[in-house]
């Protein structure tokens, strides 16, 4: 090592040697400046980097990848995860599924490319709506401006904020399975497993309820900054500098009161999946939940297990009450109806509550039913608005032979008719026939006619060996009566069988009929919820770190943080010239938390400084918040804007001679004589507009004390080491 | 054969020979005998470096090395004056700002990239692309890998953490150079190369999610192939470009793979280069 080292020393004074020869006047020297790149910068870099190695080595460690069975093209679709990083593009192709979804015509140029019509499917949203985060990534070079703190710029700051929240919740929204899951694997629910047992969740509902809550929690803040920001500004201009500070601080807990209870208020709006806005695009059309027509029933489980107990369940039942907390069921509906008819409402034979029939006939004959049937408002429950409950109307009809005469369709040759009347007013309600039938049809109280009828037509009218099966059934459904909790002997919460009548006399009294507990209750209520977190939430937060930039930027720390010590403050200052002999720099020093000669109740706060400060920094300012971060009064913006320009502007001239000498005074008595501002200043310029350039006020403290002497009292002159603005505009 | 090599190798002689005689300097300014004197008046010598001196004044009169060396010099001195002082070097300020620590994430990001360079080289020597049969070349290779291959699992782990690594830095990275705003004048073309280089290296991460081409890959693959034949006019064009057809099939894991280890690389790299080569000589930004 010792020779190499000692070669290298031949060659670099070789070279050195050689330099000086070549170039005999003086070599220009330079300096390096900064860190150095051997030790500090290698060292630090080793540490980060090994740092880094050892993270990677431990994952690595740790989590190896797995290596899922071979690929299958055949089998059916597996379980695909995307990795992190492109789980918004996932979101997006997910949400996809819920947009609009239309063919766009393409004209000449799809002709072109061999595709005349493109559809806007989920896939092109997926991938349309991934190019828009990525594509404004090329945006903001081009708004210009410099280099900043986000403390400077709040703006920009919160709409990058903004821009990852909503990255944030729609990769969120990708992972809606598993938050479902997640969301279900609470105590509170239970769901029967495969073999019909009673399976509840493990984890407390308040983590999932919390989850749940953030969202809304989130649009709550917005409204509490919304409502504060927007009557503080219309109190600022109502009432101007009347508003204080004080009243501020009742505003912002009034507006969090206000903006708690309205979230509280509409909770259910959110919780239930935004029902009457569509759901957020998650409900394609109400008909299909008009669909819906499960209902809650008691199940018998196969086992008891120690689920059925902590529930609270007698026996081995699962009574058709505790469903209603667990699932969704017609949501469009406020009563629960009894569609299965469990209640054992309808007896169709006697024509309550509907009517069936059965016939068969051949060739050129009819069927001709007709009768009534009642509907029964006995057990609807006692509300004004319940006045009709849905019926269905259906029929059917079947050849024994489906093809006849070599090829001719029997079922085109039966003609059929279901009309049902109500009897009070003769108005047809029902008209249909077999091939639709009608269900779901709203039929009020009362009694009805029907009128069934079919007959065939053609080559099946003249055909004697084939017979024609027809049936038809009428449905109305009544509110499904469930036993009260109050119920004894076992019937809690259960179905009410009206036919049980030891039943019906032991606990009649406790039966009722169902309120929907899921009424307008989106069933994709996740996603909805999830839709609307990619929005105003992130607003919110954008609107959070706004408020807190900007109560950053009061805090001045940054604003100190840009001098750069140039000094012209301190020229400027009125109250150097008077109090201190020596440049001090009044923005750098305070920054430091130095003395700056300037003590903060020596200052006028007459923004010389800040006008004469190339960097803006607003010195007079920073001295008002100081001030009152100590006295607790209310935030100092001292009204002078005359005085403020006034001042500024002979910042600029020499403001020199009218400065009372304040030796002469002795500071000994208890009577104290304030001069305010008057003696630092020169007064006849700044109050020329008053006194038109006779006034001195500088001699009047001086003809003051001539006063005071004449006297004989013993006054103080408080205009040195005390405050020299008295805040009087 | 060995006539024409041998005739080879004198003519690349030759040339060097001349191109030594050229380059050595016939007037000199300085006479080689002086600087040799002042050298060694200028120390104690012993035989080995008085040996080394002749050989390395021989040189720099044939070479020269002298010329070389302060060009370098001269060039590096020069960059580094076009570096801009940072604020606190330039105001001797005696705080640290807080954000600083998180300057080195554009560097972890360059480092994950050359961590997945060297273990992808290495996966790719026992790789075999292709999705032909049951199981595929593809599957079959990533098998060995992870069970026969000495330390072939941990390479992988190391290959697929630091994909994750290297996509986090450069986001987080993205999102501090956006905060401080330092994508402002001068940089916003550096921003710009910033933003191809985070989409290339999704795209990277999206490819070689498929390589191992089993049941995840292909699910994955199927997702990728429908948002491509979804896009109007273009789509099979460029799913025939991505994917090898527009619908999957074993010809699809190859060209992910020729996508993965020649043209990503190829112009991820060049970007990285250039990238940097910015950063070099605008200095980092620093807003305060």
């Amino acid at each position: 090592m010792g020779l190499m080292e000692n070669l290298g020393a031949v060659a670099s004074t070789y070279m050195e040697e050689k330099e000086k020869l070549q170039t005999a006047e003086e070599r220009r020297k330079r300096t390096r400046s900064g860190h150095g790149f051997w030790p500090h910068e290698v060292l630090r870099d080793s540490l980060i980097f090994g740092f880094m190695i050892a993270v990677l080595l431990f994952y690595a460690w740790l989590i190896p990848p797995p290596l899922h069975s071979a690929a299958d093209p055949f089998a059916q679709a597996g379980f695909v995860f995307p990795d992190w990083y492109v789980l918004f593009s996932y979101g997006y192709l997910r949400w996809g599924e819920y947009l609009p979804q239309f063919d766009v015509p393409l004209g000449p140029v799809g002709d072109f490319f061999g595709q005349p019509s493109f559809p806007w499917n989920a896939a092109w949203w997926g991938a349309f709506l991934t190019g828009i985060p990525v594509g404004i990534l090329a945006l903001p070079p081009f708004l210009g401006g410099r280099e900043k703190r986000p403390v400077e710029d709040p703006w920009f700051a919160s709409a990058g904020v903004v821009y990852l929240a909503h990255i944030w919740f729609i990769s969120v929204f990708s992972i809606n399975i598993f938050l479902e899951l997640y969301g279900k694997n609470r105590s509170d629910y239970c769901k029967l497993d495969s073999h019909g047992d009673l399976l509840c969740g493990t984890r407390d509902p308040w983590i999932a309820d919390l989850f749940n809550m953030i969202p809304w929690v989130l649009t709550g803040i917005l409204l509490w900054i919304m409502i504060y920001f927007i009557a503080k500004w219309l109190f600022n201009n109502a009432w101007g500098a009347r508003f204080t500070p004080a009243h501020g601080k009742s505003l912002v807990i009034g507006a969090f009161i206000v903006a708690t209870a309205a979230s509280v208020v509409t909770y259910p709006v959110y919780d239930n999946g935004f029902w009457e806005a569509k759901g957020l695009l998650t409900i394609a059309d109400y008909d299909e939940l008009e669909e819906m027509r499960s209902q809650p029933t008691d199940i018998q489980v196969h086992e008891v297990n120690e689920f059925m107990t902590l529930q609270g369940f007698e026996g081995d039942i699962v009574p058709a009450a505790a469903w209603m907390d667990w699932n969704i069921y017609q949501p469009t509906r406020y009563y629960m109806i009894d569609f299965a008819d469990n209640n054992g409402h309808q007896d169709l034979d006697s024509g309550v509550n509907g009517a069936a029939g059965i016939d068969n006939y051949t060739a050129e004959e009819t069927i001709w039913a007709s009768g009534t049937f009642s509907i029964s408002d006995q057990y609807w429950p006692d509300d004004i608005d319940f006045k009709t409950v849905p019926v269905d109307a259906t029929c059917s009809t079947r050849a024994s032979e489906v093809i006849i005469d070599g090829g001719l369709s029997t079922s085109r040759m039966i003609q059929s008719s279901l009309v049902i009347t109500e009897r009070d007013s003769g108005k047809t309600v029902i008209d249909t026939d077999c091939t639709s039938g009608e269900t779901g049809v709203e039929l009020g109280a009362g009694l009805y006619d029907y009128e069934f009828r079919v007959n065939s037509v053609d080559q099946l009218a003249a055909n004697d060996t084939v017979t024609v099966e027809t049936a038809f059934t009428i449905k109305a459904f009544q509110p499904l009566l469930l036993y009260g909790e109050n119920a004894g002997n076992g019937l809690a919460g259960t179905t009410v069988d009206l036919s049980n009548s030891l039943n019906m006399e032991l606990e009649g009294e406790h039966m009722s009929v169902t309120e929907n507990p899921t009424y307008h209750a989106n069933p994709k209520a996740l996603d909805a919820k999830l839709t609307y977190a990619m929005f105003v939430p992130c607003v919110t937060l954008g609107a959070i770190v706004f408020v807190l930039l900007r109560n950053m930027a009061r805090g001045y720390e940054f604003e100190m943080n840009k001098c750069y010590g140039c000094d012209l403050c301190d020229d400027a200052c009125p109250v150097r010239l008077f109090n201190a002999g020596d440049k001090l720099n009044i923005i750098y020093n305070s920054w430091n938390n130095e003395d700056d000669g300037v003590p903060l109740y020596s200052c006028l706060t007459c923004t010389a400084c800040t006008n004469a400060c190339p960097q803006l920094v607003d010195y007079d300012s920073y001295v008002d918040i100081r001030r009152t971060l100590i006295v607790g009064g209310p935030t100092a913006e001292i009204p002078h804007t005359v005085l403020q320009a006034v001042l500024a502007a002979e910042a600029e001239e020499e403001s020199d001679a009218d400065f009372v000498a304040v030796e002469d005074y002795p500071i000994d008595s208890n009577v104290g004589y304030y001069p305010g501002c008057v003696d630092y200043l020169d007064q006849e310029m700044v109050f020329s507009h008053l006194n038109e350039g006779e006034m001195n006020l500088g001699e009047t403290t001086t003809a003051a004390f001539t006063l005071f002497e004449e006297m004989g009292a013993d006054v103080s002159y408080l205009g040195r080491d005390f405050l020299k603005c008295c805040g009087h505009d | 054969m060995s006539t024409i090599f041998w005739v080879l190798w004198f003519f690349i002689a030759f040339i060097i020979v001349l191109i030594a005689f050229t380059l050595r300097k016939e007037n000199e300014d300085v006479p080689r005998r002086e600087i040799l004197r002042a050298v060694e008046t200028s120390g104690k010598m012993g035989l080995a470096e008085r040996t080394f001196l002749w050989v390395f004044s021989f040189l720099d009169t044939r070479f020269r090395i002298q010329d070389y060396w302060n060009m370098s010099k001269g060039a590096y001195y020069n960059m580094h004056r076009q570096m801009p002082l940072t604020h606190a070097e330039k105001y001797k300020l005696r705080i640290i700002w807080y954000w600083y620590p998180l300057y080195c994430l554009g560097g972890i990001s360059f480092l994950s990239f050359i961590i997945l360079v060297i273990t992808g080289t290495v996966l790719g020597i026992y790789y075999v692309p292709g999705g032909e049969g049951d199981p595929s070349p593809a599957y079959a290779s990533m098998e060995y890998i992870m069970t026969q291959l000495p330390f072939g699992y941990i390479i992988r782990a190391v290959h697929h953490w630091g994909t994750h690594f290297m996509v986090a830095s450069v986001f987080l990275h993205m999102c501090r150079v956006y905060f401080t705003g330092a994508y402002r004048n001068p940089r916003e073309l550096n921003w710009l190369i910033g933003v191809a280089l985070m989409a290339l290296t999704i795209v990277f991460g999206y490819s070689g999610y498929l390589l191992p081409w089993d049941t995840l890959a292909y699910g994955a693959a199927v997702i990728g192939i429908n948002l491509a034949n979804a896009t109007p006019l273009i789509g099979k064009y460029i799913a025939t470009l991505l994917f090898s057809g527009s619908s999957l099939s074993p010809r699809t894991v190859t060209r992910m793979y020729f996508i993965h280890v020649f043209i990503l690389p190829v112009i991820v790299t060049t970007l990285i280069i250039i990238h940097l080569f910015i950063v070099w000589v605008q200095g980092i930004a620093e807003p305060h």
